[in-house]
């Protein structure tokens, strides 16, 4: 109560946490790095969120904890934290009906060809009315919000943070409060960074979120010491188109043709099972493996059987209608790719009438679903690129949402969001959990029966 | 074009108004959709402030109302019959305005000479606009609009059409969709505009314009006998087009960020000032009863009314009848889709 609380980012987590500890009495100001017409963070892409619940009215069915948990680890292997994994999957029931009180409008009528699923509940309108709508409400309770402030270092002492100094354009001052919560995302809009671990490439990932998530908090933290959780190199990954901007592209880059269709490199090699069935759970190991092909750029390649199998794209399909004249196209050899796609052609094993039976077995790289022959033009091409949507790694925090240093917690500051989603999710991801993790450790920090 | 194609792949905006369902029913959208589309948004502005991809900070800059706003107003030009006046959308404040002037001089020059200044005011209602004039102008001037719209409908209507078939319950609930401003509620959450607190305004001032229009136009066909409930009925009709159209007025200056176009506001501002007047000339009908004012403002009235009706066919009033076209299609492709 009455505290002075400076919270750290502009996305979900930080809402949600300037929202609840304002509830709560405290005086809260809020930064974000980056401009007002540029806020949210990777937060305003988003578009539904994935809790435990009982039937529901944003759902067709219940979604028990136990399956909840499952779920996760099916994805991730282990948790880092499992105290914390457990906490957030405990307290995800309260979401729904947290966020609808918080001015959040859910999708409950099926409209269209929507069907509600079950596990995931959908917001209208998406991330961006999710972030404007908290931020409405903010301003209501009296939050005070910075923007194009940058936090550039912290100080800690003695266990806890004294001071944080923030940036805006050439001027720096000090800010001091008596309790800080870093929900500064993770560090994938910097590229500096990522080529530690992807050299040379790193300039051909696209970023699919805010360019403002440089991770400059969590690198600070990392400095003075901070435990971390989720695996270091990786982050989350998925083909995405190569002509799309290098940041903030958001869902409308992904191309989720592959299965439909063969994936060649630049030397006009397949290289791994377009079919394999773990689609599109984990769709994601798409952007990992064009990330490891020469100049990370790649070709999808679909004939016109497959055209309305697959989500539309944002940019039209390169077409010809011979494989010749679409290997000039998309500047490939052409005897080559008309061999390889005869080659593919001639193996194809139809079990049924469903494509998902249908496989590729006979040549070095199989197809083992979905191996639908690419003999009917005209023929389309979609270039690949790989299109980071976040990092993994991130500070270990305790179950009362305080950062833990290498010399035991830090009192008076907190982590929430996908700063701290190591903790639940070491790697791979479950859609609409990001919001999850946020929503739920951004509440802890803010104070929710915490004190 | 390339707008819709993002948005076809983002698909976030499903939802708010009938256009986001109209897209999800194709993967692959063509001009006569792009038309259809235009005319399914009424321009409530929630997708623009839903989309994190928009104009000017974004790489995509995206602007779906301004694009489906120009697209609407090309629907308009396109179509409008006959061809000849196709001016009247070129120069939509020019045209109301020299319009609205020349009916008013008209009426009173009309008082002036057949009766004389100083004698006008105080000669009864029917001897100022005989029955039979009041009638037959009426029926000649609704003739004319309800030919001139159908010819137009009938224009717009084979654009969108892709040989699909309209059912009868689509058409029921087209209308229905219409009539109800369905779409206005932007699918539970109301408009982003002007803000939160006042989210259902836009429903709510359309639908006084609307509702306000037809009761006034209903209670003034039992002319000469507009007194008692009449008068009433008349009363509330011209309070509510007032109120709705101020309203409407006062929510196109509230959203400035630069997100309409300019052709769209300057055919939407003219109609929408001069219903304005319309209404309040209106309130003063049945309030100035019985006092010399009456007739004067009552002349006048009636000016403004039948410029709203003359220009019917070529300003922003065409919008009734391809807004009715497409919710019919849109619920036609709808169900058919929803049987499959
Ligand atoms: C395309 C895409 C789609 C997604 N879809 C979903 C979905 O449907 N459901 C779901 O649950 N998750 C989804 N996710 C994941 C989800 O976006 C994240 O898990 C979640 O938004 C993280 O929230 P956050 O508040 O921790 O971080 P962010 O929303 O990324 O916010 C970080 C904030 O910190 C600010 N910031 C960064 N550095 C500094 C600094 N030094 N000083 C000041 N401020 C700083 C940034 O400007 C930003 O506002 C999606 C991600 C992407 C990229
Ligand atoms: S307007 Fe923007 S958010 Fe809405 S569907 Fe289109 S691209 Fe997506
Ligand atoms: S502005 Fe409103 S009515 Fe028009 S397309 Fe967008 S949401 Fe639909």
């Amino acid at each position: 109560m009455g505290r002075n609380v400076i919270v750290v980012g502009g996305g979900n987590a930080a809402l949600c946490s300037a929202i609840e500890s304002s509830e709560r009495g405290d005086k809260v100001t809020l930064i974000e790095g980056s401009p007002q017409s540029s806020r949210g963070g990777n937060s305003k892409y988003t578009r539904d969120i994935r809790y435990a619940h009982d039937e529901d009215e944003f759902t067709s069915g219940s979604y028990p904890k136990d399956e909840l948990k499952e779920d996760l680890l099916a994805v991730s292997g282990s948790f880092d934290n499992r105290e914390v994994a457990n906490l957030v999957i405990d307290r995800s029931e309260e979401m729904a009906n947290w966020m609808q009180s918080h001015n959040i409008t859910f999708k409950k009528e099926i409209r269209g060809t929507l069907n509600l699923s079950r596990t995931n509940a959908f917001f209208m309108g998406g991330g961006k009315v999710l972030v404007d709508t908290y931020y409405e409400l903010i301003e209501k309770l009296g939050v005070r919000v910075l923007y194009n402030a940058t936090v550039s270092s912290i100080k800690i002492s003695k266990g806890a943070v004294r001071s944080l100094t923030i940036k805006n354009g050439h001027s720096e001052r000090e800010l001091e409060a008596d309790k800080y919560i870093f929900a500064s995302g993770g560090y994938e809009g910097n590229k500096d960074w990522l080529s530690q671990f992807w050299g040379e490439g790193t300039k051909n990932i696209k970023i699919r979120g805010s360019k403002f998530n440089t991770g400059i908090p969590l690198k600070q933290l990392i400095e003075h010491g901070a435990i971390l959780c989720g695996v270091e190199k990786a982050g989350h990954m998925v083909a995405v188109d190569s002509r799309s901007p290098e940041y903030d592209s958001g869902i409308v880059s992904r191309i989720d043709a592959i299965p439909w269709g063969i994936v060649i490199n630049k030397k006009g090699d397949r290289f791994y099972d377009e079919g394999e069935d773990i689609w599109p759970k984990r769709y994601a190991i798409w952007g990992r493996l064009v990330a490891e092909q020469e100049s990370q750029m790649c070709f999808v390649i679909i004939d016109n059987e497959a055209i309305g199998k697959f989500m539309p794209t944002a940019y039209p399909s390169m077409d010809a209608n011979s494989l010749e004249e679409l290997a000039a196209v998309v500047g490939q050899d052409p005897d080559k790719l008309v061999g390889l796609i005869s080659d593919f052609n001639r193996g194809i094993k139809k079990v049924n009438e469903d494509p998902f039976n249908w496989s590729q077995k006979e040549m070095r790289i199989p197809k083992s679903h979905w191996a639908m022959p690419i003999k009917t033009p005209p023929f389309h091409a979609y270039p690949l690129s790989p299109g980071l949507t976040f990092t993994y790694q991130g500070v270990r925090i305790n179950t009362t949402g305080r950062i833990i240093l290498k010399d035991g917690e830090l009192e008076n500051a907190f982590a929430a969001g996908e700063i701290a989603s190591g903790n639940v999710l070491r790697s791979g991801y479950l859609a609409g959990f990001g919001l999850t993790i946020g929503t739920t450790l951004g509440r802890l920090a803010g104070g929710w029966d915490n004190e | 074009m390339r707008q819709l194609s993002i948005c076809n792949a983002c698909r976030y905006c499903e939802g708010y108004c009938a256009v986001w369902d109209a897209i999800e029913f194709k993967s692959i959208l063509n001009e006569g959709d792009i038309y259809h589309l235009s005319n399914l948004c009424h321009d409530c502005r929630d997708c623009y402030y839903a989309c994190p991809y928009n104009e000017p900070e974004h790489d995509f800059k995206l602007n779906i109302p301004k694009v489906l706003g120009q697209v609407r107003v090309e629907t308009y030009k396109d179509n409008l019959k006959p061809r000849f006046f196709g001016f009247a959308l070129e120069k939509p404040i020019l045209v109301t305005a020299t319009s609205t002037i020349i009916a008013v001089a008209i009426s009173i020059a009309y008082a002036a000479f057949s009766f004389g200044v100083d004698s006008f005011s105080s000669l009864p209602m029917t001897t100022v606009i005989p029955v039979t004039l009041f009638k037959s102008a009426t029926i000649l001037v609704y003739l004319y609009t309800i030919t001139l719209w159908s010819w137009e409908g009938i224009a717009y209507w084979s654009k969108i059409n892709q040989k699909e078939h309209l059912s009868v319950s689509g058409l029921g609930k087209g209308i229905r969709d219409a009539i109800f401003h369905k779409n206005f509620l932007g699918g539970g959450e109301g408009c982003k505009v002007p803000n939160h607190n006042s989210r259902y305004m836009r429903v709510t001032m359309h639908s006084l314009v609307f509702f306000g229009f037809i009761t006034a136009l209903v209670s003034i066909s039992f002319y000469p006998d507009i007194t008692g409930y009449f008068a009433i009925a008349y009363l509330i009709g011209s309070i509510a087009v007032t109120l709705g159209t101020a309203g409407m007025i006062y929510i196109h200056l509230k959203e400035s960020k630069g997100s309409r176009s300019d052709v769209q506001s300057s055919i939407d501002y003219p109609f929408t000032i001069l219903l304005f007047f319309a209404g309040i000339t209106g309130i003063i009908v049945p309030v100035s009863f019985g006092t010399t004012l009456f007739n004067w403002n009552f002349i006048i009235h009636d000016a403004l009314i039948i410029v709203v009706f003359l220009l019917a066919p070529f300003s922003k009033f065409i919008h009734p009848v391809f807004r009715v076209i497409s919710l019919i299609k849109y619920n036609s492709d709808s169900l058919r889709l929803s049987q499959k």
